[in-house]
């Protein structure tokens, strides 16, 4: 094993070889073969050459970054970013889908929500099953000659948020912890004021706004009178509940509103105690009807179906009521009073001018919004940035690991 | 070593393409023949060559000589793209026979001349790639021990003992033959 000297002594002679020199004369050998491995130099050609100097001189035209573009979009050199943005779109999709069916939970024990809806009182829900449930708690919202707008309209403050009914279901059965959907029955009532001249055009399209296929309501009653004073008119509309919200806002455009009404009765629990009876009268008629089968007597018989009958009547019973309970939920009762005022203003005019407050509102909405924006941004470009980083520096790694074993290797 | 072309000159450069310039017509020659001899094929020499001149043209404006030498970047750029080659194509073909130059030697030493570079050809084509490139790097790029250790990321003394190894192992295989 040559010491350290002697090898530094050997490098020494080939350099010296190399740059003309003189070597010691022990090392002959080896200054000859350092010579003769510099004339195994490869020459490059001279047509190549002038190739390269072209490209050189011309900057390396875009051909050739082109190429290197498709070369960084080669599968082997993408694998690693487009597996971790793989993984991370995936993430992102699950967290949406968990989100969204938690809300809809949200929103189901909630009961349905309009964005622009008035925020309703719910009434606690009866104590007693087979009540008619509690008292509706209005939320009046009454203004003096101007539209109230929807978000002066607030619930009580002494009026606490109900807690949900509790769950039906058990014996260890999976839905038994699983909350039954809230039934609420909505009501809203509000006061119009039109120009004496406009009374009839109004009601005209009070009705009209009923119709509408996106409502889809249909009218109870309604009374109109007009006189050379003016005259006024009542309605009773039944629209979906869920089409409620929309078809207050169509109203609300057709004249001036001096005063809007909205409740909200929590009916759950009755909507589940008639369903529990007509379960029960059901069961009870399939109880008998085993036990009909296995009658051995006439008179037994006859007794049965003397139940039966009075069973079929109590289904019939629930039924009905079930039906109604639901109804009560699925359609709302609008009360619109229309009256006539010679100073009414036109819905249209309403509003106001543009004011430079309305402005600056207008202009810190648009900068939460944009903000908003930008934090959601962020939040999605720095794991994917992170991402791709470590991708990068994954790839760039094993890149540098198989060049060290391709030397071992060839 | 040094190129003696000219390259066609445009106005206006700026002191870091001038510098790339330079460094290019210094180390063309060299480049290649490190590539052609680590990888023992013209045609794939010249495509790596290019490439690697590509790529430190692009990365020219990055460079900084606080962390080594332009030659050493220069030559880094270069194995990097010449053991990417060697990666994709596992080859080992033979460097075609380059014939002598008739004019500068007396007939009774061609043929020996002939014999030794042969023998070295062959002893320096059966060498191992890592010996191999250490030689490429030392006498067909001619670059210094403070280089060689820059390119090949070891300590001086540690290049040093890299090319004594090749070197012992070259003498061997020409020994043996």
């Amino acid at each position: 094993m040559p010491t350290d000297a002697e090898i530094q002594r050997e490098l020494d002679a080939i350099d010296d070889a190399l740059a003309g020199r003189p070597v010691e004369h022990d090392l002959t050998e080896l200054g000859t073969l350092a010579l003769a491995l510099r004339d195994e130099r490869p020459e490059i050609d001279p047509r190549f050459a002038g190739q390269l100097d072209t490209r050189v001189a011309a900057g390396f035209p875009k051909e050739s970054r082109r190429s290197r573009f498709a070369t960084w979009l080669s599968p082997r050199t993408m694998l690693v970013p487009g597996v971790a943005m793989s993984m991370l779109l995936a993430v992102l999709v699950s967290a949406a889908v968990l989100t969204s069916q938690g809300d809809n939970e949200i929103r189901e024990s909630l009961g349905a929500k309009s964005d622009d809806s008035v925020v309703q009182e719910l009434s606690p829900p009866a104590e007693d099953s087979t009540s008619g449930g509690g008292a509706a708690r209005p939320t009046k919202t009454t203004a003096s000659g101007a539209a109230p707008a929807i978000s002066e309209l607030q619930p009580s403050s002494s009026t606490p948020l109900p807690t949900p009914p509790p769950p039906t279901g058990g014996n260890g059965s999976p839905r038994a912890d699983r909350k039954p959907a809230r039934k609420v029955e909505r009501a809203a009532s509000m006061t119009l004021v039109a120009k004496p001249d406009e009374v009839q055009n109004v009601a005209d399209r009070i009705i009209r706004v009923v119709d509408e296929p996106g409502i889809g309501g249909f009218v109870v009653s309604s009374s109109v009178n007009t006189n050379d004073g003016g005259g006024g008119g009542s309605f009773l509309l039944r629209v979906p509940t869920n089409r409620l919200d929309g078809a207050l806002a169509r109203l609300s455009q057709l004249a001036h509103v001096s005063s809007r009404e909205q409740s909200a009765q929590d009916i759950t629990a009755e909507h589940t105690s008639a369903r529990a009876r007509l379960q029960n009268a059901r069961a009870e008629r399939k109880s008998l009807l085993r036990r009909l089968a296995k009658a051995t007597t006439d008179l037994e018989a006859a007794a049965i179906k003397a139940q039966l009958r009075d069973v079929g009547t109590r289904i019939a019973v629930a039924r009905t009521d079930l039906a109604r309970v639901a109804n009560r939920a699925s359609f709302s009762n609008v009360s619109v009073s229309l009256t006539s005022d010679p100073q009414a203003t036109d819905p249209e005019d309403e509003g106001g001018a543009w004011a430079p407050g309305d402005a600056l509102r207008d202009a810190l909405r648009i900068l939460e919004v944009a903000a908003g924006v930008a934090v959601i941004a962020i939040a999605i470009a720095l794991p994917l940035g992170l991402l791709i980083a470590l991708g990068v520096l994954a790839s760039r790694w094993a890149a540098r690991r198989g060049r060290r074993r391709v030397l071992d290797a060839v | 070593m040094t190129s003696t072309l000219t390259l066609p000159r445009t106005a206006s450069k700026s002191a870091a393409e001038l510098d790339f310039e330079a460094l290019y017509r210094a180390a063309r020659d060299d480049v290649f023949a490190y590539v052609a001899t680590l990888l023992r094929d013209r045609a794939a020499a010249e495509d790596v060559t290019a490439l690697a001149f590509e790529r430190a043209y692009r990365k020219h404006r990055s460079f900084d000589a606080r962390r080594g030498s332009a030659r050493g970047w220069l030559f880094g750029i270069a194995r990097n793209a010449a053991l990417d080659e060697l990666r994709r194509r596992k080859r080992q073909a033979a460097l075609p026979f380059d014939p002598e130059d008739a004019t500068t030697a007396q007939p009774e030493d061609v043929l020996e001349t002939a014999l030794r570079r042969t023998a070295v050809r062959a002893a320096l084509a059966d060498l191992p790639a890592r010996d191999r490139e250490v030689i490429a790097l030392k006498f067909h790029a001619g670059l210094d021990a403070a280089e060689l250790a820059e390119v090949l990321g070891v300590s001086r003394t540690n290049a040093g003992t890299l090319l004594h190894r090749a070197m012992t192992k070259l003498r061997g295989a020409i020994d043996a033959d």
